[in-house]
């Protein structure tokens, strides 16, 4: 009997644990799904192809969640583990890993997050669609070169005349290149995680592969190219085209030109039907596109020329993708810009920037050499026990830039002349009490990683037309003058969501010059140059005069040359 | 009186019950591996990006913690890190969805790499705590102090997550 109530002490501490714990979890769970952001419903594709899968994948704005079931699509068998937490899940090499489920929802599904290492793959989302694709494939919205092929990778060569599907380089172990199989004939090549198969085929294919990926080789005209499906990769045809666009919904009728006075012209686009543009300043040479989707050209007109000081004639451009025609306006001067829908077509605004529209002689600048007094920036040894700083440096640009101005007529401010340091804020606020024009800041850059980056970039600030156009008329004519590449205006949010301190903070027209890199050794030669210093600042300066003076960064300054030039 | 005995038995028991219950409901699953994401600099033709990396959370580890200081390490033989070397975790709070994360002083290094890389050691930062739900911003502080960056002002209150800067032109140095 006393056997029986021990057991029984036992047992119902013991019950009312398990079953309590049940309903904290419930009830925490429940109260964690409700902070979270509801999980919507999101139509997933693999590299493109469409996944049907019976149950959709969610997605809470943080995590993809995909269906067990979509986990066979991807290559991936698994079986349920402890309850249904953990789905053990078998890689195509043979080699099983755990996930943990989540559940969104009622039913388990798997974190993305937790596959993507295993898979090599990554997701983009636009809106509710989602694709899957091999993390090593670029994203669209960014144009970059690839990256370096890893090890193992053929070289490129010619593959013109090979037959398709004459051989695959595995790169693992060095093995001999496939024979090439029949027609149709599927050959599975091992590929380790990660790597680069390199194809010989006519437009040598380089793919990247997913974890564990089996490689077949398919020998299927016409042109060759890659699919993912299933989570395996084989050579089919090529991808297919993209839709063809939807035939236009207006016409341009004609475009024609309001002055209304010398610093601000309107392009009033004509059109039978609605347009919507979206303009865009470019370089190289300086002009404003206009992309007009759905709109097709006027029958046998492709110019039309202005006759104003700022503008100098409208053309139809080459088309640039599929079902947008792009009207390009040729400039005479540098112009800040609006474009917007009309009840007739579309206007685009053009005007004089701010501060500029004037000798430069007139001009009221203020130079801010980076950094200063125990802020040294950004720093590299150069032998000898020498170390080059970047609050030097830009110091001496600046400095020079400064002497080049004033020898021209203008009045400049610097926001530190020693090695002292200045707070973030009183930089651009010395270009407000100053009442400046201007306000430009020189630095030089670094990158964690030696030699990955080189050349020139000038920052503007968010969307700041005004300030877009002073850093294109420095980023040309800086880069130019120090024999830099010229990486361009860039608009500081690519490098932080605020933006730049110096740049957010100022009441003018503002750029940040980044002159070079300090962690590329042919920058680095260049910066440290004497000669190559006074030419960045003749650049600096000639840049600040080509945008008061609204002179195209194409255009040579046609001042003569003071006496260091 | 055994009834009463029963009674409070009972309610004895459904008490450590209850207690033993929200222990096993709210402790850690040290049972489950997790993986969290880290993002690392890697050269990206003519420039640098982050790109992001799974990292298996160790049993009985905290993921965020273990997240932040998986940053701090360079990704194996030659790989880099966004964060200076040798920065470490001092503290992490996460209050009312804000996150401060205390780093050594290891970290105040990050003055010295230029812009590239105060902005490539943010964008991981706030790349990192976005992945975990119950974190919307970020405060870094340096020992305790609030940290400045030399190019971007303070690093207070930074909204997390991976930012959308589409559209801007060019990308990234």
């Amino acid at each position: 009997m006393s056997g029986r109530r021990a057991r029984g002490a036992i047992r119902g501490p013991l019950l009312a644990a398990w079953g309590t714990r049940a309903l904290w979890s419930i009830l925490l769970s429940s109260l964690g799904a409700a902070a979270l952001a509801a999980p919507e419903p999101v139509r997933l594709s693999l590299r493109g192809e469409p996944l049907q899968l019976r149950a959709p994948a969610l997605h809470d704005g943080r995590e993809l969640y995909l269906p067990l079931a979509a986990l066979p699509r991807l290559g991936l068998r698994y079986s349920l583990e402890r309850r249904g937490e953990i789905a053990r899940v078998t890689l195509p090499g043979g080699r099983t890993a755990e996930v943990p489920l989540a559940r969104p929802t009622r039913e388990p599904m798997a974190p993305f997050s937790a596959l993507a290492g295993h898979l090599g793959l990554e997701y983009h989302r636009e809106g509710r669609n989602i694709d899957l694709r091999p993390a090593a494939s670029r994203s669209p919205s960014r144009e970059r070169e690839s990256p370096t092929p890893p090890a193992g990778r053929s070289p490129p060569g010619d593959g013109g005349g090979v037959q398709p599907a004459q051989g695959i380089d595995p790169p693992a172990g060095g093995r001999a290149p496939v024979a090439a199989p029949p027609a149709g004939e599927r050959v599975p090549v091992a590929a380790p995680p990660g790597v680069v198969v390199a194809v010989d085929l006519p437009g040598r294919l380089p793919v990247s592969t997913p974890a564990d990926a089996v490689v077949e080789a398919v020998a299927l005209p016409p042109a060759p190219g890659l699919l993912l499906a299933d989570g395996r990769a084989f050579l089919g045809p090529a991808e297919p085209p993209p839709p063809e666009p939807p035939p236009p919904t207006s016409r341009i009728v004609d475009v024609l030109f309001d002055a209304q006075d010398e610093g601000r012209v309107q392009v009033r686009i004509l059109a039978d039907g609605p347009l919507q543009p979206r303009a865009e300043l470019l370089s190289d040479p300086t002009r404003i596109a206009v992309d007009l989707p759905g709109a097709a050209p006027p029958d046998g007109v492709s110019e039309w020329v202005a006759d104003h000081p700022l503008l100098a004639s409208v053309r139809v451009a080459e088309q640039q993708r599929p079902g947008v025609l792009r009207l390009e306006l040729a400039l005479r001067t540098l112009v800040v810009h609006h474009a917007a829908a009309a009840a007739d077509g579309a206007l685009v605004n053009l005007r004089v920037p701010r501060g500029a529209g004037r000798s430069v002689r007139e001009a009221v600048i203020v130079l801010d050499p980076g950094h200063g007094g125990h802020q040294p920036g950004c720093s590299i040894g150069i032998g000898g026990g020498q170390r080059v700083l970047e609050k030097d440096l830009v110091l001496t640009v600046a400095t020079l830039a400064a002497g080049i101005l004033r020898q021209k007529g203008v009045q400049v401010y610097m926001t530190r002349t020693t090695d002292v340091a200045v707070p973030l804020r009183a930089r651009p606020a010395m270009a407000t009490e100053r009442n400046a024009d201007l306000f430009v800041s020189i630095h030089v850059d670094f990158t964690p990683i030696p030699n990955a980056a080189s050349g020139t970039t000038v920052y503007y600030h968010m969307q700041d037309e005004d300030s877009r156009c002073l850093a294109l008329s420095l980023a040309v004519r800086v880069s130019r003058a120090g024999g830099f590449r010229n990486r361009g205006a860039v608009s500081d949010r690519r490098l932080f969501a605020s933006g730049l301190a110096v740049l957010r903070h100022s009441t003018v027209p503002a750029a940040l010059v980044e002159l070079g890199f300090l962690s590329h050794y042919a920058d680095r030669r260049r910066l440290i140059r004497p000669d190559v210093q006074l030419a960045l600042a003749h650049g600096v300066a000639d840049g600040i005069r080509g945008y008061v003076e609204g002179v195209l960064p194409e255009q040579p300054l046609t001042e003569p040359p003071t006496e260091e030039q | 009186m055994r009834a009463r005995a029963a009674l409070w038995g009972s309610v004895v028991g459904l008490a450590i019950g209850g207690a033993a219950g929200w222990y096993l409901a709210t402790r850690p699953d040290d049972e489950a591996p997790r993986q969290v994401r880290v993002s690392r600099p890697v050269q990206a033709g003519a420039g640098v990006e982050l790109r992001e990396q799974a990292v298996t959370v160790p049993r009985g580890v905290d993921p965020m913690r273990h997240a932040v200081e998986a940053l701090a390490e360079p990704a194996g033989e030659g790989g880099s890190s966004a964060l200076p070397a040798g920065t470490r975790v001092l503290s992490l709070e996460v209050r009312d969805g804000v996150a401060t994360l205390d780093l050594s002083a290891e970290f105040a290094a990050l003055a010295e790499s230029g812009m590239t890389g105060e902005s490539l050691a943010q964008e991981a930062l706030l790349r990192c705590m976005g992945q975990f739900a119950e974190v919307n911003r970020l405060t870094v502080t340096v020992e305790g102090r609030p940290f400045e960056g030399e190019h971007s002002g303070p690093w207070t209150d930074l909204p997390v997550g991976a930012r959308d800067a589409a559209g801007d032109g060019e990308a990234r140095p």
